[in-house]
């Protein structure tokens, strides 16, 4: 006798259901977010060959979510970005720079959630609510430092600004991470 | 139609707590997008791009805010996390309400928590540290005996799920249900009774019981017997006297014998193993019904009862009377569960002299059969109740369905077999629903009477 198989299930016979968790979404939404937002920032970005190229990275991120892989298109659009065109703030770098971190959560749930199991709808509220605290100052700060810094925004001599901040900022990000590795 | 008989649980609350334990962690995620951002920055500070650089800004916050506020580690490395189960049966539902409970969830945004309910496949549920500190939920009361109400384990998921932690150690919340008892009219009798007091009459003179005859005046016999109307109508000498004699009182000897060796379940599909796992009544279902029903009938009446397990020599629970007595006998019965057969017997397991022997099994294979025939060859009356659920046949393939006709044609002929040696027979489970059937069967067993046989 094959085991394995269930038998007939008589139709009065009560039905074993897990904890009730309200609304809910199937774990693998995280991946296919990892594909959408993979493929759209990579449509948004590059095009031709490099756009297949991100595509599959996009395609290898949502299909095995341990090699990591979404971070390594993180970096390819990082470095597609200087292919933008160089003239201060647009609405394709705005797009960008919300898709990044959104791909990052995206990519950090499917690495953690089960494809198979639900999730409950009020786990997005505080990633969501951490999103906009964090894109708000950002974006405005993006907008200031790229309008000013553009051909025609006035300022092109604070442009050594801009790289000593942004040395500043690996300064502080390393010492964080060196932080971490540190026990507390 | 499935017809569940177990219906009471124990305990009116039970509380299961898991032990809390150390988890490591993980932050793969965390490290990643710190070390996108810090490429990031450096290709903008060596193009001389703002734009890059401002591209790694949310990234290295986002990535630095989620591991900074990672719960604090223990000295061994990871943050500290248990589980609280809380169970509540309602018997009038016939179910039972549970209620889980994760700790230790500071500084994390979501609580994976694995749950397997009654055996079933683990379902994965993903939800927020509010909801994962009281998480509820029914499980139906199925089955009888000792059984595994809920299977879990969790960890943590921290914020953005850039860090998570190892899965905690697994929790097993076991429930005892008490078998239903069904009131029983009839109760058949051993063919000798023993003992001088009791609630049955005996076939020995005696004090207690109803009008035996009237005999002539003997060595013994008391005074205040002497039955003056039968004397002097009887009397032919003088000296002669006749005395009106009554019954004794006697208890009868009831051992109940379980056959745990398998549980198999109305399903033919799950018959691979020893353990039933598909939905329905089982045939330990079947056999904890009966004997308790019988135990708590034949403990009212006044008779001693005692329980032998076939599958085991630990539960054994000697002939006594009393209702302390009978709670023994039904927790033994209840606690039984599927062992496997992990010997075979040379001997049938001792039983008083007089006992009526009743053996609970399945009869699919002819241990059960053997010990029955050996018992009734000592002069004992046996009764085999017959505790295999009706079968249900779908879904077998055609090759299947052949191997069950062979397997339940064996069967029959292992009843008749039975039958031929002496031992009645008594089939537990109501084929065409209602009690009729059954105790009509019991007031048969109960009319045969006692004598040699």
């Amino acid at each position: 006798m094959s085991p394995g198989r269930t038998g007939a299930r008589p139709d009065d016979a009560p039905r074993i259901l897990p904890p009730e968790i309200g609304a809910s979404f199937p774990g693998w939404s995280a991946q296919a977010a990892v594909l959408l937002v993979g493929a759209g920032l990579s449509g948004l970005v590059v095009h031709g060959f490099w756009l297949f190229v991100a595509v599959v990275l996009a395609v290898v991120a949502t299909a095995s979510p341990r090699t990591l892989v979404a971070w390594v298109l993180m970096v390819y659009l990082g470095v597609a970005a200087l292919t933008l065109p160089h003239d201060g703030w647009t609405w394709r770098f705005a797009l960008l720079l919300l898709g990044l971190p959104v791909l990052h959560v995206a990519a950090a749930f499917s690495l953690a959630l089960p494809p198979g199991g639900r999730v409950a709808t009020g786990v997005l509220v505080a990633p969501v609510r951490r999103l906009v605290l964090i894109q708000v100052p950002v974006q405005a700060l993006a907008a200031v430092v790229l309008l000013t810094l553009a051909p025609g925004g006035g300022a092109p001599h604070l442009r050594p600004a801009a790289v000593v901040a942004g040395a500043a900022l690996v300064v502080g990000v390393v010492l964080l991470v060196w932080r971490w590795r540190t026990p507390r | 139609m499935t017809t569940p008989t177990a219906v009471v649980p124990d305990h009116a609350s039970e509380r299961a707590s898991g032990s809390t334990r150390v988890v490591p962690l993980t932050g793969a995620a965390a490290l990643a997008g710190a070390v996108v951002a810090v490429l990031l920055a450096v290709l903008g500070v060596v193009v001389s791009r703002a734009d890059v650089v401002l591209l790694a800004l949310p990234l290295a916050v986002a990535s630095a805010w989620s591991w900074v506020s990672r719960p604090p580690a223990t000295s061994d490395g990871g943050p500290s996390t248990g589980l609280r189960v809380q169970v509540v049966p309602d018997a009038g539902a016939r179910l039972v309400r549970y209620r889980i409970g994760v700790d230790g969830t500071g500084g994390t945004d979501a609580v994976h928590v694995r749950v397997s309910v009654l055996g079933t496949t683990p379902r994965d549920l993903v939800v927020t540290p509010g909801r994962a500190a009281d998480l509820t939920g029914e499980a139906p009361i199925l089955h009888s005996g000792p059984q595994l109400l809920l299977r879990l384990q969790h960890r943590l998921l921290g914020q953005d799920a850039a860090w998570f932690t190892a899965p905690a150690r697994e929790l097993d919340v076991e429930q005892v249900v008490t078998p239903r008892t069904v009131p029983l009219a009839s109760l058949p009798l051993p063919h000798r009774l023993q003992g001088m007091t009791g609630n049955h009459q005996s076939a020995r003179p005696g004090d207690g019981g109803d009008f035996r005859d009237v005999h002539p005046f003997a060595p013994g016999d008391r005074l205040r017997r002497i039955d003056w109307r039968a004397t002097a109508r009887r009397a032919r000498l003088a000296d002669e006297l006749f005395v009106r004699r009554t019954s004794a009182l006697a208890d009868a000897t009831v051992v109940l014998v379980l056959d745990s060796r398998d549980d198999v379940g109305e399903n033919v599909e799950d018959w691979t193993g020893h353990t039933a796992d598909g939905e329905g009544v089982t045939s330990l279902d079947l056999a904890r019904e009966a004997a308790a029903s019988l135990a708590t009938s034949y403990a009212a009446a006044g008779d001693r009862v005692g329980v032998q397990d076939l599958a085991s020599q630990a539960r054994v629970v000697q002939p006594g009377g009393g209702a302390r007595h009978r709670d023994r006998v039904v927790r033994a019965v209840t606690l039984s569960r599927p062992a496997g057969s992990r010997f075979a017997r040379l001997r049938a397991p001792v039983v008083p002299a007089g006992a009526l022997v009743y053996v609970f099994s399945t009869f699919l294979d002819d241990e059960a059969p053997r010990m029955a025939t050996l018992w009734r060859a000592g002069g004992h009356r046996v009764i085999a109740v017959d505790v295999l659920p009706t079968p249900r046949t779908g879904g077998l393939e055609p090759h299947e369905r052949v191997a069950f006709r062979l397997v339940a044609l064996e069967r029959e002929e292992r009843m008749r077999t039975l039958q031929a040696s002496g031992v009645e027979l008594l089939r537990w489970q109501e084929r065409h629903g209602g009690a009729g059937e059954r105790a009509a069967a019991l007031r048969t067993l109960a009319r045969a009477g006692r004598g040699p046989r």
